[in-house]
């Protein structure tokens, strides 16, 4: 593939996530008129709607674009480092265990002293999810044990988190546990911004990283070796960059699911398959998802609050299926 | 150049899978590892290429030690085939060629021009540029291993490991597959293959070494390494060593009879 048909991939996909993200700026129940909104983003002053430009729809959309984008490459990265096309940081179990460990953050209390501890304790659960799942999958990495592997860690996270809601002392703290099960960037503010945002981007250099050891390790473990390419080094990469990436992300956006399934399948026709392309398409790629699917619960439904989580997993879980259908269909 | 293998090792799970096998190397060689089923071939070709350690022994580029090689210096000297000739994605073959440039490149550095040279080189003398844009799971078994021979190659090594090459080919691909390596080999590299079949070792490896329950039990050219009596010994057959058009040329034809101790066991 030239570096000019590589460009034409990348450059439509740049475009659509700055369409989006002006386009979320734009949606909201407030109904500011398009010249207002974007001159509200840049001046000062107490007018409401500046307010709602600067502390309500610009956190969204930032967090939107980079959560997506997060969500994407780390899909893309451990579909490479597993060599299969059903890994993602939800399938693995690395989203349920970053929502268990924001769950106890809030649960213990821990995250009303001390605002870190969230997106900390939601990055150590992603960490260990990462950790088991390498350790449960071995050597073979196969399909099937992995997803085993997955399988059983998001139960057991599953679990705890019952656990959690089952003994939680009051509806309220209830209600916010349940909010980390589903998914949302309603109400998000700067703050949320400034918690995750470093995160995400420190996440997404480690896993960009990443690349050209996945390129290699599509010739197999022993052969990508032979080629220079470090093994150790190349799972830390993936794993810290995901344990940061996506613990961020749900840390302050809750379990949002299948991003990291859909996109990298979608774009990687697109780019030849080579994963040091795909990588930073699918952030692209999950920038845009994540974008769409939170305008779109915006414009549906705007009375109720549809959580974005629900939608994204609504629209993966079938496409799930489809690979998983095709996969049997495959080893038959 | 001069590739020297000194007394390796290597036990797994109480078993001695190699056993101080020695022996040295200079290039331009096509040298056939052959061996009965477990008899360390692979395990051999996966210490030479620094894939496990080789226990007491060592092995050695120009008297440097593999071992305290960076992974990228070897993978600049030493490239190697392996049996698993699985590619996880739908590359295009000029990216599976390009990924053999990986020691060459800096990291996350676009391909240099030389890196484009080098693999259109290599394309062209293995005949596969004409599907250079093809996707690699669409191809043959025979045009695939020609792929996967470039990829290699693209690495620019002194020593090309090849580990049963010529398994799961047609008799059409196999001879062509051997005759590449041997080009190759007169190209001024150092060609290690294993195989198993011994008329195919015969007539292009330059010599053979032989392997036997993880201990070297032969080495020297094919014509007097393969003699009824190591065919008997290693392998436990009868063969007839015939010589057809001048091409030699080893056909098992049964079971060696066995002693009636062994047979009891």
């Amino acid at each position: 593939m030239t570096p000019r048909a590589t460009a034409l991939v990348y450059l439509p996909l740049m475009l659509l996530v700055a369409l989006l993200f002006v386009g979320s700026l734009l949606v909201g129940p407030a109904g500011i008129g398009i010249a207002r909104a974007l001159e509200a983003l840049w001046s000062g002053g107490a007018d409401p709607i500046v307010l709602v430009m600067q502390e309500i729809r610009l956190p969204r959309a930032i967090l939107a674009a980079a959560i997506g984008a997060v969500l994407g490459l780390s899909g893309a990265v451990l579909q490479g480092l597993l060599r299969n096309p059903l890994a993602e940081p939800g399938v693995v179990g690395v989203t349920s265990a970053a929502s268990f460990g924001a769950v106890l953050a809030i649960y213990s209390g821990l995250s009303a002293s001390l605002p870190f501890a969230l997106p900390l304790m939601a990055m150590t659960g992603a960490f260990l999810a990462v950790f088991l799942v390498n350790a449960l999958a071995g050597r073979s990495q196969d399909t099937l044990t992995v997803i085993l592997a997955g399988v059983a860690i998001t139960t057991l996270c599953g679990a705890l988190t019952s656990l959690a809601l089952n003994l939680s002392p009051n509806p309220f703290a209830a209600a916010e546990i349940v909010f980390w099960m589903m998914g949302s960037l309603a109400d998000r503010s700067m703050d949320h911004v400034r918690l995750a945002l470093p995160f995400i981007l420190v996440g997404a250099g480690l896993l960009l990283a990443t690349g050209p050891a996945l390129d290699g390790l599509s010739l197999g473990e022993d052969v990508a070796r032979t080629l220079g390419i470090g093994l150790t080094r190349t799972r830390l990469l993936a794993t810290l960059g995901t344990a940061c990436g996506v613990g961020a992300a749900t840390a302050v956006a809750g379990a949002i699911g299948f991003v990291g399934l859909v996109v990298p399948h979608l774009l990687r026709p697109l780019v030849g398959s080579l994963p040091s392309r795909l990588l930073p398409a699918s952030a692209l790629g999950g920038a845009a998802l994540v974008l769409t699917a939170d305008i779109g619960i915006r414009v549906v439904m705007p009375e109720r609050d549809l959580k974005l989580g629900v939608v994204t997993a609504l629209l993966g879980v079938p496409f799930f299926l489809w690979l998983v259908l095709r996969a049997r269909r495959e080893i038959s | 150049m001069r590739l020297d293998v000194e007394r390796v090792s290597l036990g797994r799970g109480g078993r001695q899978v190699l056993d101080g096998v020695s022996f040295s190397c200079e290039r331009p060689a096509l040298v056939g590892l052959i061996g009965p089923n477990g008899a360390g071939k692979t395990t051999l070709m996966r210490l030479v290429a620094g894939l496990a350690r080789p226990g007491p022994g060592r092995v050695a580029l120009d008297g440097k030690d593999t071992a305290d090689m960076a992974g990228k210096e070897r993978a600049r000297r030493i490239a190697y085939l392996s049996q698993e000739r699985s590619v996880s994605w739908p590359l295009a073959c000029r990216d599976v060629v390009m990924l053999g440039r990986h020691p060459h490149r800096r990291p996350l550095a676009p391909p240099s021009p030389q890196d484009h040279e080098i693999v259109d080189r290599v394309m062209d003398e293995l005949r596969i540029a004409p599907f250079a844009h093809r996707r690699i799971d669409t191809l043959s078994g025979g045009e695939k291993a020609r792929v996967l021979i470039a990829r290699a190659l693209a690495q620019a090594p002194d020593v090309l490991l090849a580990d049963e090459p010529t398994d799961a080919l047609d008799p059409e691909h196999q001879i062509a597959l051997m005759e590449r390596l041997a080009q190759i080999a007169r190209s001024g590299r150092l060609v290690m293959v294993t195989m198993h079949d011994l008329s195919l070792a015969a007539r292009w490896c330059d010599r053979l070494i032989v392997l036997d329950r993880g201990r070297l039990k032969a080495d020297g050219p094919p014509d007097e390494t393969l003699t009824p009596q190591l065919l008997s010994e290693v392998y436990r057959i009868e063969a007839a060593t015939l010589s057809w058009e001048g091409v030699p040329l080893v056909v098992p034809v049964r079971l060696a009879p066995r002693d009636d101790a062994e047979r009891a066991v």
